[in-house]
């Protein structure tokens, strides 16, 4: 598990990439105009419409959808970020006293069975995804095969208890949501991992560079020293993160017009197309995205809040971009197909069933 | 370093808002406690990591510099400057897809019009009921038609102009929001309250409290609600806790 933090590095490069990057301090400066404009519109309002009517009127219009924009967003991170510090405080300490290796030597020898029972294992390794796929790494160079593996690294990340009590806390209007969300996350993980076990000689998928890496040995860094660093570093991963989700959670709330919720989110079948989409851009982690979830719950049909809660831990552009490590491409384009129609299948069950 | 001082900062903006009783603003009640525990963890830890750096050299050296980053920064900086808003007029607005107001949603018809009162036999109700959440959940459970006509009730919330949606301008409504986790699925509830001079003296967004008797009115040609009548209504100050909770 040594490479977590330098793979979710690289996970964090890749998004990082694909924006446009700018310097710190170009982050500061653009920090602080905002944020004088801001005090300046609100506390000094009425100085403002003295002087220029026009904008001031225009600004009277806005102002109050910037606040409510803030309100939303910051609501997201301070309900999120209790669940967040939890989850990677849980992860940091595994990481510290469960060795896989004793984990390992107690699978059953049943491939079927097995495949079941790794699904599960994320109850005893809460990691979030972005953690899984060096962990997955970690099992396979240890001897796990492909289909196994896979199962796992679907799995995992949905079914695992801050996952869970975090969507059993944000969805506790609507129990139902959890329940669909475990189910569906099974369903097709196992549904993907079958598919795979009849596929001949399934290591065909792995990268070379993966395979190579296979045959060095891992070992486990424990020190507290270490564990302080861990938490500090998927600690910051996560944040940003958090912040990029609830900035895109509370617009879409704010500024996309009501009229065009109502109608895409109506519908049973473009809601869960939307909901897939939304997922797969935006990348963020299974610990938070269901508070990120809550903005559409209202507006967007069951289903597809479903869908969403299902595929997005599973595969996104983040997700590919780690995966890549391990993976070959054609598998992974495979793989991301596979998972979202089986996440709309469950989300078409959960609509209209 | 850089890292820490963003998560510390998170870390002392939630302790800020519990220090200044506003994290209501923005989560469940329920929550309040865990969220202040885990910040206070979070904190620990962070500082843990400052003590064991003390001998190393405080180089301000921060990570690959990052449109996210500086998002962070933004958001941070928006966050402490800014004094907590709850959601108001503008977000009800926003948010009317899903609003329950007077009772009946979506078009539900009392369709029932027997005589008769709501009081005994909404069965799991108590009376008196202090919430607009708690009137709707009742008027909802009734089918009688203007079964609860004439009872007294004490309201709180903010006004909001319902604007051409009504035939009467004399009306405003008596709004709050509802929240089951936090403000962001805050879902918009309220009551009409009949009153010819409102826009004088109360405008929108401003907190009152309303006394006054129910009455089901019937709005245009399908739509009927409660509103309240012969009402008293004094200025408060905005509450405490700015939204309704779910038990």
């Amino acid at each position: 598990m040594k490479n977590l933090a330098l793979v979710c590095q690289e996970c964090q490069w890749f998004t990082i990439n694909l924006v446009k990057r700018a310097g710190l301090k170009w982050g500061i400066v653009i920090a602080t105009i905002v944020a004088v404009n801001v005090w300046l519109a609100t506390h000094q309002f009425e100085v403002m419409r003295f002087y220029n009517g026009g904008f001031g009127e225009a600004w009277a219009n806005i102002a109050p959808k910037l606040q409510d924009f803030l309100t939303l967003l910051l609501s997201v991170i301070v309900e999120a970020l209790p669940f967040i510090i939890l989850g990677v405080l849980v992860s940091v300490l595994v990481q510290r006293f469960v060795s896989t290796e004793k984990l390992f030597r107690y699978l059953p020898k049943n491939t079927h069975l097995r495949r079941i029972i790794l699904s599960f294992l994320g109850v005893f390794l809460p990691v979030c995804e972005c953690g899984n796929v060096p962990v997955a790494r970690g099992l396979m160079a240890k001897g796990l095969s492909v289909p196994e593996a896979v199962t796992f690294l679907l799995a995992a990340p949905v079914i695992n208890p801050i996952t869970i009590l975090a969507t059993w806390e944000a969805f506790s209007f609507d129990r139902s949501i959890t329940i669909w969300r475990v189910v569906g996350a099974f369903l097709v993980a196992q549904l993907i991992g079958l598919a795979l076990s009849y596929v001949k000689r399934p290591e065909r998928v792995l990268t070379d560079e993966f395979q190579a890496y296979c045959k060095e040995a891992t070992h486990t860094h424990r020190s507290w020293k270490y564990s302080a660093y861990l938490y500090r570093d998927e600690m910051w991963l996560m944040l940003r993160m958090l912040v990029l989700g609830a900035v895109i959670a509370a617009a879409t709330q704010v500024f996309i017009p009501r009229d065009i919720l109502a109608t895409v989110g109506g519908d049973p079948i473009l809601s869960i197309i939307a909901m897939l989409l939304l997922g797969f851009i935006i990348s963020i982690c299974s610990s938070m995205d269901a508070f990120f979830a809550l903005a559409y719950a209202k507006t967007f049909t069951s289903g597809s809040i479903v869908s969403f809660l299902v595929a997005g831990p599973m595969v996104d552009i983040k997700m590919l971009a780690l995966l890549k490590t391990t993976f070959r491409l054609p598998f992974l384009i495979i793989l991301t197909a596979a998972i979202l129609i089986g996440s709309f299948g469950v989300g078409l069950l959960v609509n209209y069933g | 370093m850089g890292k820490l001082a963003v998560i510390i900062a998170f870390s002392l903006y939630i302790l800020k808002l519990a220090a200044e009783g506003d994290l209501t603003v923005y989560i469940h009640p329920r929550y309040v406690a865990f969220t202040v525990t885990m910040a206070l963890v979070s904190l620990a830890i962070s500082l843990s990591i400052l003590i064991m750096n003390r001998r190393k050299h405080f180089a301000l050296r921060l990570t690959r510099p990052s449109i996210l980053t500086a998002l962070c920064l933004v958001v941070l900086v928006l966050a402490f400057v800014l004094p907590p808003r709850p959601l108001m007029s503008s977000a009800v607005e926003q948010k009317s897809n899903n609003a329950r107001v007077g009772g009946l949603s979506s078009g539900k018809l009392v369709t029932s019009s027997s005589a008769g009162t709501c009081r005994e036999e909404a069965a799991g109700i108590e009376l008196p009921l202090t919430t607009i959440d708690g009137w709707l959940t009742a008027f909802y459970a009734c089918d009688v038609d203007g079964g609860f006509n004439g009872h007294r009730i004490t309201l709180e919330g903010f006004v909001y102009d319902p604007r051409g949606q009504l035939v009467s301008d004399n009306i405003f409504q008596l709004s709050r929001f509802f929240v089951s986790c936090c403000a962001v699925d805050a879902s918009p509830i309220g009551l009409y309250v009949d009153e010819p001079n409102w826009r004088d003296e109360h405008p929108a967004d401003s907190w009152v409290r309303v006394e006054g008797a129910l009455e089901m009115r019937q709005f245009g040609a399908d739509k009927k609600m409660y509103v309240i009548k012969d009402a008293h209504i004094t200025p408060i100050p905005e509450p405490d806790d700015p939204y309704e909770y779910m038990r």
